[in-house]
Parts: C-alpha cells; structure tokens; sequence
C-alpha cells in the first residue's frame, strides 16, 4: 500500500486520491496532476507516473533495442531526462507523447552506443535462450514458430530498417500511438508517418518473407 | 448496402490502404476506400498483409520485466533525478555567490558614471554568419531516383571530421557556369574537354581527426 504524507491541505488532499481505486474511488489523478504534486516534492506522484508508463516506455525500448537490459536502461534515461527538464515540457503535446520522444530518443542514441546490430546478430547465431519456448497465441499456426523466435525474427527484421522508419513504425505498432500521435512525437507530418509506415512494413515483410515459409 | 458512385472511386494509394487497414483514415476516406475495394477485390490481399503483420507484432510482445527490476530502475530514477535537482542548486549557488560581488561592484560604477559625460562607444554588427543546412540520415528517404541523377548525389556519415569551409572568391577561378536550368544542379564546362560537370560540394579536406 502507498504511504500517504500529510504535507498541508491540498497536497494532502490530493495525496488521498493516490491511494489504490476502490469502486467508489475518486478518479486518479491526471498525469498534469501528478506531475505538479511531483514538482511540489511528492515522491508518492513519480511512482504513480513510473507505474503508469512504465510498460508502454519499455516496450518500445525493447522493439527499439532487442533486450531487456538495454530496454530498462532506456527507460531509466527517458524518465531522468524528462524529469529533470520538466521545466522545458511546455504542455502542447501530452505527457505521454512527450515520454515516449524522449524515451525513443534515447533507446535509439543507447543503440547506437551498443551497437544493435551486432548484438542481434550475435544472439541470433548463439540461439535463444532468453526464455522457454511459448506458443505463438495469435500467429499463424503454418509458420510453426513459437513466439520467442518469431520475436527475434522481428527484431532482426526491424534492426533492418533506418532508425526513422524504425521508430515511426514502433511508436504506431508497439505503444499504439495514432498517425497523428506519432507525428507529434516525431515532429514530422501525418503524410511522411503513412509513407514511413508503409515503407517499413514493405522492408519488414520482404524481410520475413526471405526466413519464412509463410510470410505474415 | 453498397455505396455505388456515378464515377469509378479513385485508387486509393498504398499508403491510403495501410492507413485504412490501421482505421487511421476519416469517414469519407474510408467510405471512398472500401467503394474502391468492393471494384477491386485483388487489392484486399494489401489490406489483410498490414492487418496480418499488426497480428504477428502484437502475438510478439516482449514479456513484462520482473517487479525488482522495476524496482532498481525506479530507485536509480529517484537517485539520479535528486542528484541533479542538488547539482542544479550548488551552481545556481555558485553563480549568485559570483555575480553578487559583480552586480555590488557594477552598480558602484553606474553610480559613479552617472556624474561623468560618456561617450557611447562605437557599436561593431558582427558579421552576419550564414547557416549552412546539413540533412542527416534521417531527415532523408531516397524513394526513387533517376540513374542520370546518381553522379549528383554527395553521401557521407556525419560527423564531418573538419569544419565545412566555404570558398572565398580569391580561391576559385570561375570558368563557365550554365544556367540553372532545372533549378537543381548547377554545371561547369571543364576546360579540358568542354565537357559540363556537376558541382559538387564537399568538405576541403576528408582527412579523420583520429588518424593525424
């Protein structure tokens, strides 16, 4: 259970609402909410927002990087970044939307440190043992590959594509972000969103479709 | 029912299909799309293909990390953001301890100026530096190009290993410059064949920085 703080009247009332929903809970606060409570020096708000970004952070991370390692290193980059320019964060675009720019950003600058490619290659050529075999649930069953495989094909075939297009298609595909989202994010046009879509899942099919039977 | 139009639906383009496979497009564009499709039932395999490797993504989602890991990462967020919040205030420290004294010391010497008649010293406009646009890799998608074209193209990965020098009039000799006809390229007739050429910018010297 979060520990709530009594720090005067509105702080504390607004403290209230960060405890667990009940059915007849107030509704949780808003992201500008908490960030004013964190700014205020609430540590009780950054955990709210971590826990409620968190996911979506690192799962772009980890299309963008390939591992779980890298991907959290992104996220703890992202989050650190765009805590300590919350000053610079000028409210046109959503908390989440400037999140996952900066995240993005910065799994795609720990990347290129890293070197991606030739750590997917070499885990490719070593074969997979991040995790046991796991049924595909929702693939297709002809492909015949469990979901982890059909995971590192992706990423391989992802790892494949310019960082732009890369990014466009995971902020779509991954966080589920609309083409007008994504254009925010990426601060480019709706029309070069549709053409980098396109584009990447041209390459990403082409590229499937050299390593499987039945290409999705 | 099936909309019918009096004039055949103009053909969406791939990215229009994607997009209407996302259900990213507005009512109008769809309604024109799928009246398109209903005439064109070859082109729904286009529609499925996006649809089918949405499917393939989402049945591939990484798995969730461990709550420790959440953990660590939350407290190295909490470290970090703090150290940087008390670095900020020491140099904010630092520079109020500074400019105090400066700012004590710069009003004695308004004061003092107020009684003396100054001469307002010459302002110099620095010389207006022009900013020269470099794309990176990024910024550029080469779709198609035609193969006439290639010998135009100037690739390289950035970082520039020197500063990008513009040459002064002094060190060039400008034999012939054709007319930009096409609004691209400018040519240079090569005195030794009477060939046109391309010009081609480039930095002056490609030497790496790491190899000197």
């Amino acid at each position: 259970m979060m520990p709530v703080v009594s720090s005067g009247p509105r702080i504390g009332g607004v403290l209230q609402e960060l405890r667990p929903a009940r059915p007849s809970a107030p509704p949780p606060l808003s992201d500008e909410e908490l960030l004013a409570c964190f700014q205020a020096g609430q540590r009780e708000a950054l955990e709210e927002l971590f826990r409620r970004y968190r996911l979506l952070a690192y799962r772009v991370a980890y299309r963008l990087l390939g591992n779980e390692a890298d991907a959290l290193d992104a996220v703890q980059e992202g989050f650190v970044k765009v805590l300590v320019h919350l000053d610079t964060f000028q409210r046109r675009s959503s908390f989440k939307t400037w999140l996952l720019r900066v995240i993005s950003n910065a799994a795609l600058d720990l990347g290129r440190q890293r070197g991606r490619q030739e750590f997917l290659s070499l885990d490719a050529a070593e074969g997979d043992d991040r995790e046991g075999p796991q049924p595909l649930a929702d693939g297709n069953p002809a492909l015949g590959l469990e979901r982890a495989d059909m995971r590192h094909l992706l990423d391989d075939a992802l790892a494949s594509l310019p960082p732009a297009q890369r990014r466009t298609f995971v902020l779509h595909a991954e966080a589920e972000l609309s083409y007008r989202e994504v254009a925010e994010v990426m601060d480019i046009s709706i029309g070069t969103v549709m053409s980098r879509l396109y584009y990447a899942r041209q390459k990403l099919r082409a590229f499937l479709a050299r390593r499987l039977p039945v290409a999705p | 029912m099936k909309r019918r139009q009096t004039k055949p639906p103009i053909a969406p383009s791939p990215e229009e299909l994607a997009a209407y496979a996302d259900g990213e497009l507005d009512p109008a564009a769809r309604v024109r799309v799928q009246d398109w499709l209903c005439d064109h039932p070859e082109a729904a395999g286009a529609v499925e293909a996006t649809r089918r490797l949405q499917r393939a993504w989402r049945a591939t989602t990484p798995d969730d990390p461990a709550e420790a890991a959440w953990g660590r990462v939350l407290g190295q967020i909490e470290t970090r953001v703090a150290a940087e919040r008390s670095r900020s205030k020491r140099v904010l420290g630092r520079i109020a301890r500074i400019m105090l004294p400066l700012a004590g010391a710069a009003a004695v010497l308004f004061a003092l100026t107020l009684h003396r008649p100054v001469t307002p010293p010459a302002v110099v406009q620095p010389e207006p530096i022009e900013v020269l646009p470099v794309a990176s890799a990024d910024d550029i998608e080469i779709i198609s190009m035609d193969d006439a074209d290639r010998a135009a193209l100037v690739v390289g990965k950035p970082p520039l290993w020197e500063p990008m020098v513009l040459v002064s009039p002094g060190d060039t000799s400008e034999i012939h410059v054709q007319p930009d006809t096409d609004g691209m390229r400018p040519t240079v007739t090569r005195p030794v064949d009477g060939l046109a050429t391309t010009i081609i910018v480039a930095p002056l010297s490609a030497t790496p920085a790491d190899e000197k």
